[in-house]
């Protein structure tokens, strides 16, 4: 401590022996300050270039055009009237980064016949997102990533244990038109949550 | 000379001064067993450096590329399996060594003061290791990188307020897509290969500044005592307390470095070292075995099919998530998925990272020790259970079968075509007729058809479908000779493998009526007989044209100008008559009768089935309920199948469950030869190095 008095205000910012000899005083502050704000403003500009587009998929408009359409899945006449479900893709354009994908698949349903009508459910878990499979021995749909069974009205079945699905399968607004059309509103969820949140 | 040398290097760099003074540092000889794993830690790196570097020079990110390239280097490079293979494994021996090393500083009791800093690096080498193996997961594209991913992330939404932000910064997008194969190889090389460099350097600093205080505190106090150096000797390994670093530790080091080495290739040679020796460019160039990428290194699964329709059904973590995996199942639904992943894992990993502190108090080392021991049987335990639950599940072992013989189909396909097309390979097996039948079979006619052998009950696997009560005839083996004689059997026709099944209306139909009452007649006649019966049934399987080409013919002799199938005898023709055929089915020119039945001309041929399928009614006069998969012109969203599908099903069903039928010559439709399927019989090396 004795030293620190000492310390000639010409040396400032040099020949620090430990850390209690930091150098104070105003004049080193400023300096110190100054050095340390020229070198930000000197970086700054490749740090907001860089944190910029990095934050593009966040700051730029979903693609959500597809979210609440209707789309034509199938028509009745191909539904098995005992009920089996069948999976149909909902085709529609995305964007995968640069490049433009025509009719591709970009959700998919599972649809059920109920007499004349039917009825459609998100085929992703509402758990963690993975497709849901029909399992045609036990007739009932499975998640194959982590174990949730559903009946096939889409509600959980909660043997052997609980349910890892926080919820029953999302059902989709479906109609079936005079032509016999089976139009599907094609929505996401959002994962992991008790209650049907739309997704975008 | 070199001694010149060494004194001019040493002045101008102090190379030798600073060789020595590495050298020559004191070790505690007894703690060899613990100072080896950061040596281990950075071997691997160097290992993980070399290949990463190599294989990165071949990789090119992107959904259209990914795959493809690392095909290629699996299966093109000269030792491009191996490569992958030390690459994957030493990485999964690297998070091993990472919690060895852990392990033995927590039993030493060398996390605490003033090695807390040196604890927690280490401790942070171990989530690099995992975060370089969870972000190289994804990069080959596979289905199971992508579907276990595509689970990974979605977890972040999980996270309140920001975790839907999170989720789209980590994936570059909604969903994973080609921006996030660029981010993850960003951060597979840029954050995580950096950092456990970094990391490695900076834990081996104070690791060795923490160390020389010590030591030095235990010579000062008479402790420890420096053996005397005696000329030659090398390092004093046996004195009790100390010992030199080289050549002794360093001896003990470049052991455990090539047992370590041992352990990666046998993993990568598929737990079989001979396996190394017996792909050598020589055996592949005389064509004596198959490329070894197919079977050796890590298996490389099918790729990547980002349509929501793809199941995830054989994706699962590697053995380092697996006790994660198991504990987030066990306890699913009894908190939310946020608790669960995020609140319940940190806490409990929390814990290791205060046990500097936790230490120091009074039983403090015990508690953190029997800590340590719970986690790590509760882990061990759960990915037990892990591994035992998927050995008895039968859809993930469906999956996991499927898995593997799509990725030989592509193997296949490829070979057959001398390298991938420019769409790649997802695409290539979208058009493969082999690979899509089975699906658009489950997909669209598995609900009313079996297709499975009679004669096999047992025989199960992707192409087999069964039903307890089936609604229609079962097509396997459809259209064989056998196939088709069946159909003139009283007893088979009735059965439920053809009209027999469920609410039949064919069973009152007129061929039911004709196999039962008119047949055995006909065959009785002594003019006509079984003979007459066998040549039809070869005739329509010839019809088929699975086994050649029948192109029409002027009749031999032939009356006017009648033309016949190539091949076909005069007798043949008749019995087509003879027999009463054609009263209802039409045949070429023979169209006597009433026309009810379908008609027979190219009967089981790809256009006749397409046909069917295409719109049966059309065929079929009394068609039961089979529904029309391309009635429309192509582009109408009314098609349940397009043109493309249909050609693929109808090629499936045609040779799907006979392979060894066709004769590949002749048959125009496809490019594939039917080249004997060896399943593999390599176990999957999964990854688990010695736990």
């Amino acid at each position: 401590m004795e030293k620190k008095n000492q310390t000639p205000e010409t040396s400032c910012c040099c020949s620090v022996q430990s850390v209690a000899e930091l150098p104070v005083g105003r004049r080193c502050f400023l300096a110190q300050a100054g050095t340390v704000a020229l070198s930000a403003a000197a970086i700054a500009p490749a740090v907001v270039a860089a944190t910029t587009s990095v934050l593009t998929p966040i700051a730029t408009k979903k693609e959500g055009s597809s979210e609440g359409k209707m789309y034509r899945v199938t028509s009745l006449d191909q539904l098995s009237e005992d009920g089996t479900p069948a999976m149909f893709a909902i085709k529609d354009n995305r964007m995968d980064g640069w490049t433009k994908y025509e009719n591709i698949s970009i959700g998919a349903v599972w649809v059920r016949r109920t007499g004349d009508g039917v009825t459609a459910f998100q085929a992703l878990c509402p758990h963690a997102g993975c497709p849901i499979m029909y399992d045609e021995k036990t007739n009932q749909f499975y998640c194959p990533c982590h174990a949730a069974l559903f009946t096939l009205d889409g509600v959980r079945t909660e043997l052997p244990s609980p349910s890892p699905s926080p919820r029953d399968m999302d059902t989709l607004e479906a109609t079936v038109e005079a032509d016999g059309s089976v139009l599907v509103k094609f929505q996401r969820f959002k994962e992991g949550t008790a209650s049907k949140i739309v997704e975008g | 000379m070199i001694s010149k040398f060494l004194q001019w290097l040493e002045d101008r760099t102090g190379l030798l001064t600073l060789l020595n003074a590495v050298g020559n540092r004191r070790w505690a000889a007894f703690l060899m067993d613990m100072k080896m794993w950061p040596a281990i830690m950075a071997f691997l790196f160097v290992v993980q450096a070399v290949t990463g570097f190599i294989l990165w020079m071949h990789y090119s990110p992107g959904t259209q590329s990914a795959y493809e390239s690392v095909f290629y280097i699996q299966n093109t490079l000269w030792g491009g399996w191996l490569l992958r293979g030390i690459h994957h494994f030493s990485a999964q021996c690297l998070v091993a060594s990472a919690i060895f090393y852990l392990l033995r500083i927590l039993f030493m009791g060398a996390y605490k003061a003033p090695r807390e800093v040196v604890f927690w690096l280490a401790m942070l080498l171990f989530f690099f290791g995992l975060g370089a193996c969870l972000t190289g997961d994804l990069l080959p594209w596979t289905q199971n990188g992508y579907g276990a991913t595509q689970v990974r992330v979605k977890y972040l939404t999980q996270i309140p307020v920001v975790g839907q932000m999170l989720y789209e910064l980590a994936v570059g997008g909604e969903t994973v897509n080609n921006l996030t194969l660029t981010r993850f190889l960003a951060l597979h090389i840029g954050v995580f290969a950096a950092g456990l460099l970094g990391l490695l350097v900076v834990h081996g600093i104070c690791d060795a500044r923490a160390e020389r205080r010590w030591l030095n505190e235990k010579l000062k106090s008479g402790e420890f005592q420096v053996p005397e150096q005696k000329a030659n000797s090398c390092g004093g390994c046996r004195s009790t307390k100390i010992a030199r670093w080289w050549s002794c530790q360093a001896a003990v080091n470049a052991l455990a470095c090539s047992v370590m080495m041992l352990v990666v290739l046998y993993l990568a040679s598929g737990r079989n070292f001979s396996n190394l020796f017996v792909y050598s460019p020589q055996t592949l160039e005389s064509g004596e075995v198959m490329n070894p990428g197919q079977y050796l290194g890590v298996p490389l699964g099918p790729p990547a099919d980002t349509s929501p329709t793809t199941s995830f059904g054989s994706a699962r973590p590697e053995w380092t998530f697996r006790g994660l995996y198991q504990y987030a199942l066990n306890f699913a639904g009894k908190f939310s998925e946020f608790i669960l992943i995020f609140i319940i894992p940190s806490f409990l990993v929390g814990i290791f990272f205060l046990m500097p502190f936790i230490g120091q108090l009074k039983y403090g080392h015990l508690f953190n020790l029997g800590y340590t021991v719970f986690l790590g049987v509760a882990l061990v335990t759960l990915t037990m259970t892990s591994y035992r639950n998927d050995a008895n599940d039968e859809n993930y072992q469906l999956a996991k079968q499927e898995e593997k013989a799509t990725a030989s189909r592509l193997f296949e396909l490829v070979s057959e075509r001398g390298g991938l097309t420019p769409n790649g390979a997802l695409a290539m097996l979208l058009s493969d007729w082999k690979t899509q039948g089975p699906k658009l079979f489950a997909a669209h006619c598995a609900t009313c058809h079996p297709y499975a052998p009679a004669t096999d009950a047992e025989a199960t696997g992707p192409g087999i479908f069964r039903m307890e009560e089936s609604m229609a005839p079962n097509l396997y083996s459809y259209p064989s000779r056998e196939w088709i004689a069946g159909w003139f059997d009283k007893d088979t026709i009735r059965s439920p493998e053809y009209y027999g099944y469920k609410d039949s209306p064919l069973m009152k139909g007129g061929m039911v009526e004709y196999v039962r009452d008119t047949l055995p007649e006909f065959l009785a006649d002594e003019d006509l007989g079984e003979a007459g019966l066998e040549r039809i049934i070869d005739a329509l399987y010839a019809e088929s044209q699975l086994s050649a080409p029948r192109p029409l013919v002027p009749m031999p002799d032939g009356e006017e100008d009648e033309t016949i199938p190539a091949g076909m005898d005069e007798d043949t023709w008749f019995a087509f008559q003879d027999y009463g055929c054609t009263g209802c089915h039409p045949f070429y020119s023979l169209q006597d009768g009433t026309g009810s039945g379908p008609d027979l001309t190219l009967y089981g041929s790809l256009e006749w089935t397409k046909k069917v399928l295409a719109d049966p009614a059309k065929e079929f006069s009394r068609n039961d309920r089979m529904l029309a998969y391309h009635a429309e012109a192509e582009g109408s969203d009314k098609n349940l199948m397009t043109a493309a599908e249909l050609e693929m099903l109808a090629t499936w069903l045609r040779k799907g469950a006979e392979p060894q039928v066709l004769d590949v010559a002749v048959t125009v439709e496809t490019e594939a030869t039917e080249s004997a399927e060896e399943e593999s019989g390599e176990d999957e090396a999964e990854g688990e190095a010695e736990e």
